[in-house]
């Protein structure tokens, strides 16, 4: 009988169906991980293990004995608690506060009792061997420290599982040491710790077991003797390619539009160099994290550019803000369509003309409605947006698809000649992306570079001529999509060095 | 540690005032006929910044530079209509130990303990336009708002020829208004029953306020005759609410006091009249009365150790009409408000 | 120092301490020079009287900031409780219960503001002045617009009470200051305010009630208010519904001054709103002190705000800019 167990659970969000049926065993005194691309549903599960959601059906089992948990609190009398990827650290209180925050020591009245709450803190700390001083004001420390604060904080409820989101995304190479330590400490007393991650070596490193997690199921679990990177990495990925994807490219110039030499921004990726030519689609893959938004922010003009130069057409440019590279004929065509590329409350029309609007005004400061109409009904054709008489419609109100094709429809209408695109179809349905993976082929084909990023595997293999593969910050190599697979593509990615084929 | 010091602080100033709370003895200013040494004095008033005070203000300036320029004059109160900030201005003035206080108060009780304490602290207090009638202050210099009132009803009665129903628009509560009202409709009963008062709005003494209510009041009912204002701001209100409903020919409009506004609707025949009384004038006389409260003279007083005053001094009221305005002498009186800065 | 010491180290609040009580003397040592009565006895016992009203309800407003909310309410729940009193005293009704009786009425104002606020999903500023205008509006059709006099001699004389020569409004508030400084430091409870308005979501997942939280805070600021409302009456005798306009600007920029953040909950102190005080009660009276006009009273309170917020949020901005 395993300690903690899923037993068959399943969980939707609306129609999402994020967790299938998983079911997975997990033991007491062991590092326990779960790996999984994005969607993969590791942090849904997570969280139904740490109460925050409920699963539909299935359940979970403790020591044999069912368990219902309606909230974090009710997680934690079962002796489970999470430490989330998000800290949440009270900046300006104490560190010993933030440890025992709601469940402070206290005297009459409700007034803390300062001196059992600093001391009580040291010894939680001292438990995992952090030197941490209690009285220093949690917002001055480094994360690494935030986290053993946040680490301590779970702890000291006295749980025996203790579940870590992506622990190591903020921390140094010192730090992760130090929390590995702290793991294998906690691991000897018997707890059992549930660790997510997406980093392969990690996970090869410390854990004991790992389960991989794809399209909501669990593909199995490994123990240590197995744990092979070939083998997770086949695990995670493995599904059937049935989408139909656009022909490659007709006609790819040798003209490099946009070059990227060694070009670094602190924090965010360094050392990235790669070309772009025209006619061609360049697919930049990478799990969340790898650093492509930044990447292309950077290169747009929406952030600066620490090291390295970029190059249009073979002449060195440096955009200072998006309205330069706009002229330039660079349009970046955001992830985020309702936060940063989209005006939700404002028509079709005005959306479709906003970033070319010197184009359709006369005497250089009033538009031109028809010539505002004319464009937006002509990009309405062309891209089949519904409702066809939606010109006047608020973009609020379209489909996600059809509003993706707004946005289209926006940068189109600036006329570029390098068109950047940030997972444009995520949020989409299957017959919208397939027409915007057409899209975007028309248009290498008419000429444009095309510069797609996304994190989809089938898609970037479906519609690039090649693969720039980012992780964490680097871009471990450029492939061209000859008979590529996926597995070629995250061997790129999980690999020490960086090689360029 | 800072903490402590800021809590050092506040404990130090209150501690001087408790000092001070036991030093508080009357100290009787001015010692009448002495060398001319600098004076004080301190008008106080509710909502600062209104026209009708600023006139006041210009009389009291006028008057104390009649006497000579040891004295120095200063305006005072909250921009907004608050009585009880009021009478803590009034506390703060009494602080400063001018020679005489004038007083325009927002409400009749809320002022009597600061009148008071400035009384105890010897410096004489005369009120103005809005009275304290229990406060103790030595005289009320301002206007009979019943006969106001009564003014306004005499000329609404004949310009309506003896019939027909009217509103009335106001801010409850302030005191001269419900007088200038109640004066008003007590003129028309013993007088020319036949016009009734079927509406009494309250338009907030703001006049986009007042055009909301009276666009409302006439469209409800188109029968209203005349609209009296018993503020200065009503009647431009009201002309403007007539005017978009088309109705100017069939409403008579008369208001209280004069702004430029109202000056140049009479001028233009949108308002038939407005009844005024003299702020300049009252201003004047209430600085003459503090300086003589301050200046006992021999004549036997009936508020020692102040100077003798009477209790009461009512300027009187009339109406001004765009006739009127049209000789040059009468229009430049009541052209050209004084801006204080 | 690093860049995280320097954006959350209590150096950086007693920056701002400090350069408000530099402020403060300053302005003081200007007076001081120009006007012979700015340090008397009865001029700095007017002082704290013009201002103690605000004083009184910026504790309260204080807890509310820290949370992240705001409460306009205030302005309309002073002359409210003034009036209630005035009419519960005129109807025989014994002091201490109708006192009691006034308080219970704020907190039922300020549960239905929270609950108003949480269920119609609103911005605390736009319940609570609709809730203040709602309250004006009730304060004008009892009253008809006049003050309301003629209270029982009893009360009447309870405004010149003075214990230890101090009138009560004093010991009211000298004793809720000590609470507040007090308990905002060490009370389990007061010290969650700023973790719920530093992180809401970190707070409840920590296990903090949010929600009950949220009703005392405004249960709090509003009985503050009636407590306002209760020794306004007191100290003038009467009731109007004019009392209390636009003292939620005052209030707030007060605590503003002292350094709490109006746009990052969680951040503040009463210790601040304290100096805060100190230094409005002070420009308040310099401006009538010196004859200043009303109209520059209000550009120079904006500057100081501006200065205030400058300060407190100014400079952690640009820190963050700069690494």
């Amino acid at each position: 009988m395993s300690y903690l167990k899923i037993d068959h659970i399943t969980k939707s969000f609306g129609n999402n169906k994020v967790l299938t049926d998983i079911s997975i065993d997990f033991e007491k005194g062991e590092i326990h991980s779960l790996i999984g691309e994005n969607g993969a549903g590791k942090s849904t599960l997570m969280k139904i293990i740490g109460g925050i959601y409920q699963a539909d059906s299935g359940q979970i089992l403790m020591e044999g004995k069912p368990v219902r948990m309606h909230d974090p609190i009710e997680a934690y009398g079962c002796g489970i608690g999470i430490v989330h990827q998000e800290l949440s650290i009270a900046g300006n209180m104490t560190a010993a506060q933030n440890v025992f925050v709601n469940h402070e020591p206290v005297k009459w009245l409700g007034f803390i009792d300062w001196k059992k709450l600093y001391a009580d803190a040291a010894a939680e700390f001292d438990k995992i061997g952090a030197n941490i001083d209690p009285r220093a004001i949690a917002g001055t420390l480094s994360v690494g420290m935030q986290q053993m604060i946040e680490i301590s904080k779970v702890l000291s409820k006295d749980v025996n599982v203790l579940i870590l989101d992506e622990p190591t995304s903020a921390l140094s190479d010192n730090e992760i040491e130090n929390l590995f330590r702290i793991l294998l400490e906690l691991k000897k007393m018997g707890k059992l710790i549930i660790f997510i991650s997406h980093k392969l070596n990690e996970i090869t490193r410390i854990s004991d077991k790992v389960s991989v997690l794809r399209d909501g199921t669990c593909t199995g679990t490994l123990d240590r003797e197995h744990m092979e990177v070939q083998t997770i990495i086949r695990m995670m990925v493995g599904r059937n390619i049935d989408s139909l994807y656009p022909p490659k490219a007709k006609c790819r110039s040798n003209k490099k539009a946009l070059s990227a030499e060694h070009i670094s921004r602190t924090g965010k990726f360094s050392d990235v160099s790669f070309d772009i030519c025209y006619g061609e689609i360049v697919g930049m893959f990478g799990l969340v994290g790898a650093g492509r938004t930044e990447c292309a922010f950077s290169v747009f003009g929406a952030d600066k550019i620490d090291e390295g130069q970029i190059y249009l057409e073979g002449k060195p440019v440096s955009f200072k803000n998006p309205a330069q590279a706009i002229k330039e004929g660079v349009c970046y065509l955001s992830e985020d369509r309702k936060a940063i590329g989209l005006f939700v409350d404002m028509t079709v029309k005005e959306n479709t003309v906003a970033a070319c609007l010197k184009s359709v005004c006369r005497h250089g400061q009033f538009l031109d409605e028809n010539k505002a109409k004319e464009k937006t009904e002509g990009y309405i054709r062309e891209l089949d947006i519904h409702p066809d008489h939606c010109l006047d419609y608020k973009v609020r109100n379209l489909s996600g698809g059809n509003q993706q094709k707004v946005l289209f429809a926006k940068w189109l209408a600036a006329d570029p000649r390098i068109l950047i695109v940030d997972e444009p179809t995520r949020g989409v349905d299957v017959g919208a992306k397939a027409m915007i993976h057409h899209i975007l082929r028309k248009l290498a084909d008419a000429g444009m570079a095309v510069w797609m990023i996304s994190s989809e595997l089938p898609e970037i293999l479906g519609v690039s001529d090649k693969v720039i593969v980012m992780h964490e910050g680097r871009c471990k190599g450029i492939l061209e999509n000859e008979d590529l697979t996926e597995e070629d593509v995250m061997k790129t990615a999980f690999r020490e060095e960086a090689e360029h084929e | 540690m800072k903490r402590k010091i800021a809590l050092g602080l506040t404990l130090a100033v209150l501690a001087s005032g408790l000092a001070g709370c036991g030093n508080a003895a009357p100290q009787t200013s001015g010692t009448g006929g002495a060398a001319k040494s600098e004076e004080l004095y301190s008008m106080v008033v509710f909502t600062k910044g209104a026209e009708y005070f600023n006139w006041c203000y210009a009389g009291m300036k006028d008057a104390a530079a009649s006497i000579g320029d040891h004295i120095t004059v200063e305006l005072q109160g909250p921009a907004e209509w608050d009585a009880s900030l009021e009478a803590r201005t009034v506390e703060q003035v009494t602080a400063k130990n001018p020679t005489g206080i004038l007083v325009a108060s927002a409400d009749e009780t809320t002022l009597n303990a600061a009148i008071g304490k400035a009384l105890d602290a010897g410096i004489p207090v005369i009120g103005f336009d809005s009275d304290a009638a229990e406060s103790g202050r030595l005289s009320y210099v301002g206007t009979d708002n019943y006969d106001f009132g009564a003014t306004a009803a005499k000329s609404m009665a004949e310009m309506l020829g003896g019939e027909g129903e009217v509103a009335i628009c106001m801010v409850p509560g302030a005191i001269a208004q419900e007088e200038r009202a109640e004066g008003f409709k007590n003129w028309l009963e013993e007088n020319a029953p036949d016009i009734k008062v079927v509406s009494e709005l309250n338009d907030e003494g703001d006049v986009a306020k007042s055009e909301t209510v009276c666009t409302a009041l006439l469209q409800s009912n188109p029968n209203i005759k005349g609209i009296f204002s018993t503020h200065g701001y009503g009647a431009p209100g009201a002309a403007a609410a007539a005017r978009t409903l088309n109705m100017l020919e069939n409403v008579v409009i008369i208001g209280s006091d004069y702004s430029s506004a109202v000056i140049e609707l009479l001028q233009s025949g949108d308002i038939e009249g407005t009844v005024v009384d003299d702020p300049y004038l009252i201003g004047y006389e209430a600085f003459m009365l503090a300086y003589a409260a301050a200046h006992p003279t021999a004549v036997p007083s009936a508020n020692p150790p102040f100077g003798h005053v009477p209790p009461v001094i009512y300027g009187g009221s009339q109406l001004l009409t765009g006739e009127m305005l049209e000789d040059e002498a009468v229009l430049a009186k009541y052209q050209n408000p004084p801006a204080v800065n | 120092m690093n860049k995280r010491e320097r954006i959350f180290s209590v150096k950086q609040i007693n920056f701002h301490y400090l350069v408000l009580l530099l402020l403060i003397l300053i302005v003081t040592g200007v007076m001081a020079v120009r006007s012979p009565y700015f340090l008397t006895g009865s001029n700095l016992q007017v002082l704290i009287d013009t201002f103690i009203m605000e004083a009184i309800m910026a504790l309260g407003m204080t807890m509310v900031i820290i949370s992240g909310g705001i409460d306009l309410t205030i302005a309309g729940i002073l002359p409210f409780s003034s009036i209630v009193l005035a009419l519960l005293l005129m109807n025989k009704v014994p002091f201490a219960a109708a006192v009691l009786l006034v308080l219970l009425a704020a907190a039922v104002i300020g549960t239905i503001t929270n609950t108003l606020r949480r269920s119609l999903h609103l911005h605390p500023m736009v319940v609570t002045m609709a809730i203040a205008a709602v309250l004006k509006g009730v304060d004008l059709t009892i009253t008809g617009g006049s003050a309301i006099s003629g209270l029982p001699d009893s009360f009447v004389r309870l405004g010149s009470v003075r214990i230890l020569g101090m009138p009560v409004s004093w010991i009211v508030y000298i004793i809720l200051a000590i609470i507040f400084l007090y308990f905002s430091k060490n009370n389990r409870w007061f010290l969650q305010v700023f973790f719920v308005g530093g992180n809401e979501d970190a707070a409840r997942l920590s296990g903090i009630k949010v929600e009950a939280l949220y009703r005392n805070v405004y249960i709090i600021s509003a009985s503050l208010a009636a407590v306002a409302g209760i020794l306004t009456a007191i100290t003038y005798s009467s009731a109007s519904y004019s009392y209390g306009t636009n003292a939620d600007l005052r209030v707030i920029t007060t605590v503003a001054i002292g350094g709490t953040s109006l746009t990052h909950g969680g951040s503040g102190s009463v210790a601040g709103t304290l100096l805060g005080t100190l230094f409005m009660a002070i420009i308040y009276n310099a401006f009538v002190m010196s004859g200043i006009s009303t109209y520059y009273q209000d550009v120079v309170t904006g500057a100081f705000l501006i200065l205030a917020v400058l300060l407190s949020e100014g400079i952690k901005v640009l820190k963050e800019r700069k690494s």
